[in-house]
């Protein structure tokens, strides 16, 4: 087999992802972990350029680890889906990953710095492998990786708080990943093998004999998906979670993680489960009650909460419900614009949690009570904060306006117009919940006449400001994305 | 008699669902953290039993080829097995981190009933 470097690409970066993750309490000193960081996030992010340019160009390529066949051996799958989601993950995080130059200073305690890039690379490993892997056994290893590093970024700022905060989200991780494991033991049962294509090709036949055990896996798998994404009854984990994490790793968590679940959710039903079997079981229904509720209730009870961070965790169920019901309907269209509501969502949200962050361990902001008057004080951080709740709520010229829009226009196409009122609801919702601080921040009822501009670390304001253009970005020239965004649809709905 | 014959014959799969369920039971209706651990412990080993019974064959021999023996014997699966040592491995990483998060939630709360620790932490969010 000729040697080819494109093939080679997502080996080097898993590789090269474990071997930064395990170095980290090695090295003597910290700084010399940001560093080696640094030169290894952008390596993986230059390189899932040139992955994504390649797929989007020519077709995807299967790659058989150990050379050993795919009825035994565990094969990749390099293909428009994996490799536009693994350049978006790798462009959030090596985002992130500058922010937290900075920030982890404030809210983690310095003999735990390294280990927090530790688990931050084991967590991006895992994504990797997560979207990469056609092996279900083996994406059962990567969901596992992926929760006990979060549970760990959670627990590592070390209050009494992220204790438990970790300790349930740890315990519901696992009900979900046992699960998740009995779905796949019925699966394997019924067909002998764990090569997603292969599965695929034997349940379409074997469908028709045995439904009651395709049907038991799918909701054993199903329900512990919905578990580890917060999908509305399931979301209890999520608050405490978020709210307690510090700020650069709720918006790692917020801005990708539980997509990632959902984005596995997808693949394994559009790989694993085949379109046919899912429309034939009336799972596509089932998915749009469960996104309905959510996208309605996870914004009411954002409205009742006191603290910042916690309303912004609720806003992240109700999100979750939008890409659900983006989901549910499978046509290409509707994953077109899923996708960039995705997109759109990450960048957003982990600007407001960067955001809301800052504000909380810089300036002493918890609540939205504490905002009064903030508006004077410390203008920059607020603007910023209104800004990305703008995008959130869907104002034009942000990202959020053409995400909800193309969302809209997909279920026209597929004649379920009625889910239009459903986004407006829940959209009217997500003003109700911002506007307080924007007024409270901006028109404090006693008139404050000093104003200044506060100072924003460097690389802190760097990765703001860069979310920002993305935002901006892709509000104007959404154009400019499609292309990969329709190759990683294509790749998925397309050929099946 | 029909339904007796079913059962026998999957007696085993019966045998994990019951453990499972039971697993479920204490997680859910215990209080005590280190009960709930030991409760999702019960659940993996149920799903570690049903998925070894899966590669089973009654009679069936040791996977190991030997090259001299040319009949064919009847083998049991080994890929479950193996399945089954990474699943333990989770599952041993799982109880190491829980634990761990156990001794600092009792140096923080000084209690191991969870119901107690959510009314401090209410208490504290008042203050």
């Amino acid at each position: 087999m000729p040697f080819s470097v494109i093939e080679n690409i997502p080996i080097a970066q898993m590789v090269l992802l474990v071997v930064m993750a395990l170095m980290g309490p090695l090295v003597p000193s910290k700084n010399i972990v940001k560093i080696y960081s640094f030169i290894g996030l952008t390596l993986i992010m230059v390189s899932a350029f040139f992955l994504v340019q390649y797929t989007t160009l020519h077709d995807g390529f299967l790659y058989q680890l150990g050379g050993y066949d795919r009825s035994i051996g565990v094969e990749l799958k390099i293909d428009g889906f994996s490799a536009f989601f693994v350049f978006f993950i790798s462009v959030f995080v090596w985002l992130v990953h500058i922010y937290s130059w900075v920030s982890v200073k404030m809210d983690i305690p310095v003999s735990q710095h390294r280990y927090y890039y530790s688990l931050l690379h084991l967590m991006f490993f895992a994504m990797f492998g997560l979207l990469y892997s056609n092996d279900l056994f083996n994406m059962y290893v990567f969901i596992e990786i992926l929760s006990i590093s979060a549970c760990g970024i959670i627990s590592i700022s070390r209050k009494h708080e992220n204790y438990m905060a970790a300790f349930r989200y740890l315990m519901l991780n696992t009900l979900a990943s046992i699960s998740i494991m009995f779905g796949i033991a019925l699966i394997y049962m019924l067909t002998g093998a764990l090569n997603l294509a292969l599965i695929a090709e034997r349940l379409v036949v074997l469908f028709a004999a045995y439904p009651v055990n395709v049907t038991l896996g799918m909701g054993f798998i199903g329900i512990g998906l919905a578990i580890k994404s917060a999908i509305f009854p399931f979301h209890e984990w999520l608050p405490d979670a978020y709210s307690s994490a510090s700020a650069s790793a709720s918006a790692v968590l917020s801005g990708i993680m539980t997509k990632l679940y959902l984005l596995t959710l997808l693949k394994l039903m559009v790989r694993l489960f085949t379109v046919e079997v899912i429309q034939d079981l009336n799972v596509p229904i089932v998915m749009m009650v469960f996104a309905g509720v959510a996208m309605i209730m996870g914004s009411l009870f954002a409205l009742g909460q006191k603290e910042i961070k916690r309303m912004l965790a609720y806003s992240s169920v109700s999100q979750v419900g939008y890409i659900l019901l983006g989901f549910s309907i499978f046509t290409l269209g509707g994953l077109v614009a899923t996708f960039f509501y995705m997109i759109s969502h990450a960048f957003l949200k982990g600007l407001l949690f960067l955001v809301a962050g800052m504000a909380q361990n810089m300036h002493g902001i918890k609540t939205i009570k504490a905002t009064e008057g903030m508006g004077y004080q410390v203008p920059l951080t607020m603007m910023l904060f209104t800004f990305a709740a703008f995008g959130m709520v869907g104002i034009p010229g942000t990202s959020g306006f053409i995400a909800k829009l193309q969302l809209s226009l997909a279920f026209m196409d597929a004649s379920r117009g009625g889910f239009v009122a459903l986004i407006i609801v829940s959209g009217i919702l997500n003003a109700l919940y911002f506007f307080p601080i924007f007024m409270k921040s901006f028109f404090p009822e006693e008139e404050k006449v000093s104003f200044k501009l506060e100072k924003i670390p460097f690389a802190m304001g760097f990765t703001l400001i860069m979310m920002v253009g993305i935002i901006l970005t892709l509000g104007f020239y959404p154009n400019l994305l499609m292309p990969w965004i329709e190759a990683a649809a294509d790749s998925l709905l397309g050929v099946s | 008699m029909r339904a007796l014959d079913i059962l026998v014959a999957n007696v085993h799969f019966l045998g994990a669902v019951i453990i499972f369920v039971i697993g479920l039971y204490m997680v859910i209706a215990h209080a005590n953290l280190i009960k709930r651990i030991i409760g999702i412990n019960i659940m993996s080993s149920a799903v570690f039993y049903f998925f070894v019974a899966i590669g089973n064959i009654s009679g069936g021999d040791v996977p190991i080829i030997d090259p001299d023996v040319l009949t064919p014997v009847r083998y049991i699966n080994p890929l479950p097995s193996a399945l089954i040592l990474t699943g333990i491995v989770i599952s041993v990483s799982f109880t190491v981190y829980a634990l761990a998060l156990v001794i600092k939630i009792y140096q923080a709360y000084g209690t191991l009933d969870q119901e107690v620790i959510v009314q401090m932490m209410r208490k504290g969010e008042k203050k």
